[in-house]
């Protein structure tokens, strides 16, 4: 009994026992539960509370510490006035023990549900009607009731009628022959093993079915499975590509194996029987067969390469994977051989190849990177890029890519797209050495998978002098296609491969009308094919030609131009072709042919002056033979008059007269020749005639200036190319100005020495007078046009002297002589035709 | 060497003298030819009787020059001045020089024979003449100086009277010397006295 503080006003002795002797005045919970304050649930606390009964088990610990349980009732013992508890009385009952059979009897029940339950089979106990008296949820489940819905029915009323009709008799099968019955059933796919044992009573019979059923499809699958495994299995034996033997371990037989094994070594099944490994191995002795096979047998297994002999003799290599088994407690070695032979020589290719390519990789000019497509680290990098890059291969398997470009993004752009099967060849990228300085490149992309990673190889060449070579070409373009001279390209045969836009304007020809035209078709059609044939000659020999020629317009019109054209070599020196650079001078010549006509004109106008100045002498010279003429006439008349001719003498003096007409007659013809009009016409001269014939001209006056006339001529002389009236014109302007200088003057000895002479390539002809000379003031005027020391002289004799012996491409020039007046000289090149002479 | 008369052809051109002689020949004349003045004057000797036809322009010493020295040493062959293109200066100097014509060529043979025989006839005279001259010379040169002085007052017209006072004689003096003097030169009278010593007169 307890008061509200749940103090404890009084105990019985039963709880004295229990609890111990000084219970009273104590707390009940720390006397109960040995706890500071009230449980959550108790009794008392509640009765307290609404002066009702109140009951609960509770778990309480005793006085010697034992743990027990009592069922506790609380009632009110006493009533405060104000009718609520005042005190209240607790019965606690010992129900430790009850509680304890209880529990004991629920857990062997438990473990008979568990055990039914536990397993998968379905298990039902029923009476030989078919009441069911237990089943397990197994069961229950498989039916889809509970087991308290099955308890006490018939088993068969839960299955089709079907099935049911085959249980119920071999259910009566078990009551009538007290023996188990076991069959197996198939229903929608499921197959269900059933065994129905029978259970009897105290006399004997039977009096319930226990019946067990298992579902068997899976075990049935398995078994199957199993089956098909094994056939698998077999076959994989039979059909494996490599040789499968189970070699007894005692002898070295081959107890077991496979169809290949034996074809492989060329044998039939039967041969391969009788052999054992000694017999295949290359390598092995026997002996050492035996104790590697017994080696696998203690080590459990092994796996070496070794080599095998085919019936024929032939070597195969093999790989052998060994594994000790013990079938039937004999040792077996069972041996997979395999075939190398192909492998080895694939590997060998593989490896020569890879040998190769590493060498290729290794060798090559060209740059080799290869770097992780995700990362952009360096994986490889070759010699060459070590050498182009300038790092070490340390440092550069440490780099990635961005390190050696300088256009970062183009680059990135690139990789990807490489990645993406869309860029093989990058044709100009600017790279960077480690030293910062920048280069051009070309690379050439490809991506592999490279120990499982996606790589790119980048070949990549230096293309700095390429470029160079590259923009020097560009120029050169440039210049070929802006030069204002015609350049042209030809093959070996002279056909045209290339034509430049100043060839088409110098020709009047495009490209696309000339291209492989023989260059033949660009001569005039003035010229024969000697011109063409000459030049083809000299390119031949000399592999060069220049030279002045004519041309025929694409128009017709004719245009002088002057080639250089020089043979084109490849680096073998093979010749590949000819350029020629043509140079229009047609607009030149007309304008040299301009001047030389009218300087040929003006020669003219100049020699018929002279012939004006000298018209009086010229007339003395033609009357010498007139007179003569007349005197052998009238001498003649005279003697035949007084009839005292001789014919003899007579007869010579005519042939005197006519030699006197004809000396007279050429003189004249020399005057007509002299004033003709003509053009320039080159042709070989003996310059000693011409002094001669220009002499005659001068006879006269020279005689009248009492100047006598010395002739120092060269005995042989080679021909010049020349104009022969121009060049006897100078050489009468010579004479005349020597006279007329020594005209003026008082010195006593008047001569005029006339030379010729060779003087290497050229023929000169030298004029000497001992007139007046020159003065250093007139000296560089001698050659000026209308300048003249003389009082009746026009002053053109000197300047068209120059301009003729320059047209001819000689020189003239004048010193002083040694002895008094003038030298006057001039040089004119030899004739091709004289040179050899 | 024939005294004969003989025409000197002096050309440089040897044809045309070739020519002229053949010319010349054929009128019966004697021809020598030369073609320069040199060899003429190193051949010449003032002796020979003739004519010279000589060109005007020739190397060396041309045709006037050799008229001039010929001139200058008295030599008294007649020339005749042959040229192709004469010109009135070139004329005016030969004629001063004394040439006898001045002709152009080629001259009519007529003409030029012509004047080649005047020539010779002036040639032939002047050497008769110079003859007499030197006769006439030869016997002034026999006068004393007295004589010589009244030879020069004779031939001026003066009486006897007048020179001796002149000369500070006698008449009579005077009178012996012009005996004298008549004798020496074989003059016959005073007239012919006279035209003797005009004949010599640039002696003097």
């Amino acid at each position: 009994m307890m008061d509200e503080d749940h103090t404890i006003v009084w105990a019985n002795a039963a709880a004295s026992r229990l609890f111990g002797p000084s219970l009273v005045g104590a707390k009940c919970y720390a006397a109960y539960h040995r706890r500071d304050n009230p449980c959550e649930s108790c009794v008392v606390k509640e009765t307290f509370s609404d002066g009702e009964v109140h009951e609960h088990e509770t778990e309480v610990v005793s006085a010697d510490g034992n743990k027990r349980v009592f069922w506790c009732t609380a009632n009110v013992a006493g009533w405060h006035p104000d009718r609520s508890p005042r005190l209240v009385v607790e019965i606690s009952r010992d129900i430790t023990e009850r509680k304890q059979a209880e529990a004991a009897l629920r857990e062997s029940e438990d473990t008979v549900r568990a055990l039914l339950n536990a397993t998968t089979d379905t298990v039902v106990l029923i009476a030989t009607d078919g009441t069911t008296l237990a089943a397990n949820e197994a069961l229950a489940q498989r039916l889809g009731r509970t087991v308290d819905e099955l308890i006490g029915r018939c088993i068969y009323d839960f299955f089709p009628p079907e099935v049911a009709r085959v249980r119920t008799a071999k259910g009566d099968q078990a009551c009538q022959t007290g023996k188990p019955v076991r069959h197996v059933d198939e229903r929608a796919g499921s197959y269900w093993e059933y065994n129905v044992h029978p259970l009897f009573d105290a006399e004997g019979h039977v009096d319930r079915l226990a019946i067990f059923a298992r579902d068997i499809t899976e075990q049935r699958r398995a078994e199957a499975a199993l089956a098909e495994s094994e056939a698998r299995y077999r076959a994989l034996f039979e059909q494996a590509p490599d040789s499968i033997v189970l070699v007894e371990a005692g002898s070295g037989k081959a107890v077991e194996f496979n169809d290949r094994a034996h074809q492989n070594l060329g044998y039939t099944r039967a041969e391969f029987q009788g052999l054992t490994v000694g017999d295949l191995e290359a390598i092995e002795s026997p002996e050492e067969v035996v104790a590697h096979t017994r080696k696998i047998i203690r080590d459990g297994s092994d796996t070496f390469e070794t080599k095998h002999r085919a019936k024929t003799g032939q070597i195969r290599d093999v790989l052998v994977t060994s594994r000790a088994v013990s079938i039937g407690g004999r040792d077996f070695a069972l041996a997979i051989w395999r075939d190398m032979t192909e492998r080895k020589r694939s590997e060998q290719a593989v490896r020569e190849s890879e040998a190769k390519y590493r060498q290729l990789f290794a060798t090559v000019s060209d740059a080799i990177v290869v770097f992780d497509a995700e990362t952009l680290q360096f994986v490889d990098v070759n010699d060459a890029a070590l050498q182009l890059y300038g790092y070490s291969k340390d440092e550069f398997l440490k780099l990635e890519h961005p390190a050696i470009t300088v256009e970062a993004e183009r680059s990135r752009d690139s990789i990807a797209r490489a990645l993406a099967g869309e860029l093989d060849r990058i044709p100009l990228r600017y790279h960077k050495k480690k030293g910062g300085t920048v280069f051009p490149v070309e690379i050439s992309v490809s991506e592999f998978t490279l120990q499982a990673r996606r790589v790119l190889c980048g070949v990549i060449r230096d293309i700095t002098e390429r470029k160079r070579a590259e923009d020097v070409l560009r120029r050169q373009a440039l210049v070929f296609e802006n030069m204002f001279d015609a350049v042209i390209v030809t093959d070996t045969d002279h056909r045209i491969t290339e034509w430049n836009p100043a060839a088409n304007r110098i020709f009047g020809h495009t490209r696309e009308e000339v291209f492989g035209k023989v260059t033949q078709i660009l001569i005039g059609p003035e010229e024969t094919t000697d011109l063409f044939g000459h030049v083809t000659e000299a390119l031949e020999q000399d592999g060069y030609w220049s030279g002045v020629t004519p041309f025929g317009r694409k128009d017709g019109s004719q245009g002088h131009c002057e080639s250089n054209i020089v043979v084109v070599c490849d680096e073998g020196g093979q010749v590949v072709g000819h350029i020629a650079v043509v140079h229009d001078i047609s607009e030149r010549v007309r304008a040299e042919q301009e001047a030389q006509r009218r300087q040929s004109e003006l020669a003219h106008v100049v020699r018929l002056a002279t012939m004006g100045e000298m018209a009086t002498g010229l007339a003395h010279e033609l009357n010498q033979p007139l007179s003569a003429i007349l005197y052998y006439a009238h001498g003649c008349r005279r003697r035949l008059r007084a009839g005292s001719c001789d014919t003899e003498e007579t007869l010579s003096i005519t042939e005197k007269i006519a030699a006197q007409a004809e000396r007279a007659a050429a003189f004249l013809d020399r005057i007509r020749a002299f004033v003709r009009k003509g053009e320039l016409h080159l042709a070989p001269v003996d310059l000693n005639q011409v002094v001669r014939e220009a002499a005659s001209f001068a006879a006269h006056q020279a005689r009248e200036s009492g100047v006598s006339i010395d002739f120092q001529l060269a005995t042989t002389l080679p021909p010049v190319s020349a104009d022969m009236i121009q060049i006897e014109q100078v050489v009468l302007n010579v004479l005349r100005n020597g006279i007329e200088a020594m005209q003026a003057s008082d010195q006593g000895q008047r001569r005029l020495t006339i030379q010729t002479s060779r003087d290497g390539d050229a023929v000169i002809c030298s004029i000497t007078d001992t007139g007046c000379g020159y003065t250093d003031d007139t000296a560089e005027q001698l050659f000026d046009a209308f300048f003249t020391t003389k009082s009746a002289g026009m002053g053109m004799g000197l300047a068209i002297s120059r301009s003729i012996i320059t047209a001819h491409g000689g020189r003239i020039w004048a010193t002083p002589n040694p002895d008094g007046g003038t030298r006057f000289q001039f040089a004119i090149p030899i004739s091709e035709a004289g040179a050899t002479a | 060497m024939s005294d004969d008369p003989t025409v000197f052809v002096v050309d440089d051109d040897a044809d045309l003298c070739e020519a002229l002689r053949w010319l010349l020949e054929s009128d019966g004349l004697k021809v020598e030819t030369y073609t320069s003045a040199q060899s003429f004057l190193k051949a010449y000797r003032p002796d020979r009787p003739g004519v010279l036809a000589l060109d005007v322009r020739m190397r060396g010493m041309d045709g006037l020059e050799l008229q001039e020295h010929l001139s200058a040493h008295d030599f008294g062959i007649p020339v005749i001045i042959l040229t192709g293109h004469g010109d009135v200066p070139m004329a005016v100097r030969a004629l001063k020089a004394g040439a006898l014509e001045f002709l152009q060529k080629p001259v009519n043979d007529q003409a030029l024979l012509d004047c080649v025989r005047k020539a010779l006839q002036i040639d032939a005279e002047n050497r008769q003449q110079r003859v007499a001259s030197e006769v006439i010379r030869g016997r002034l040169a026999t006068l004393t100086p007295r004589e010589r002085e009244v030879l020069g007052l004779v031939i001026t017209g003066k009486a006897n009277k007048q020179i001796g006072e002149l000369l500070c004689v006698s008449a009579k003096t005077v009178e012996v010397h012009r005996k004298h003097v008549m004798k020496k030169m074989h003059a016959s009278s005073v007239v012919e006295l006279v035209r003797m010593v005009l004949s010599v007169r640039d002696e003097y």
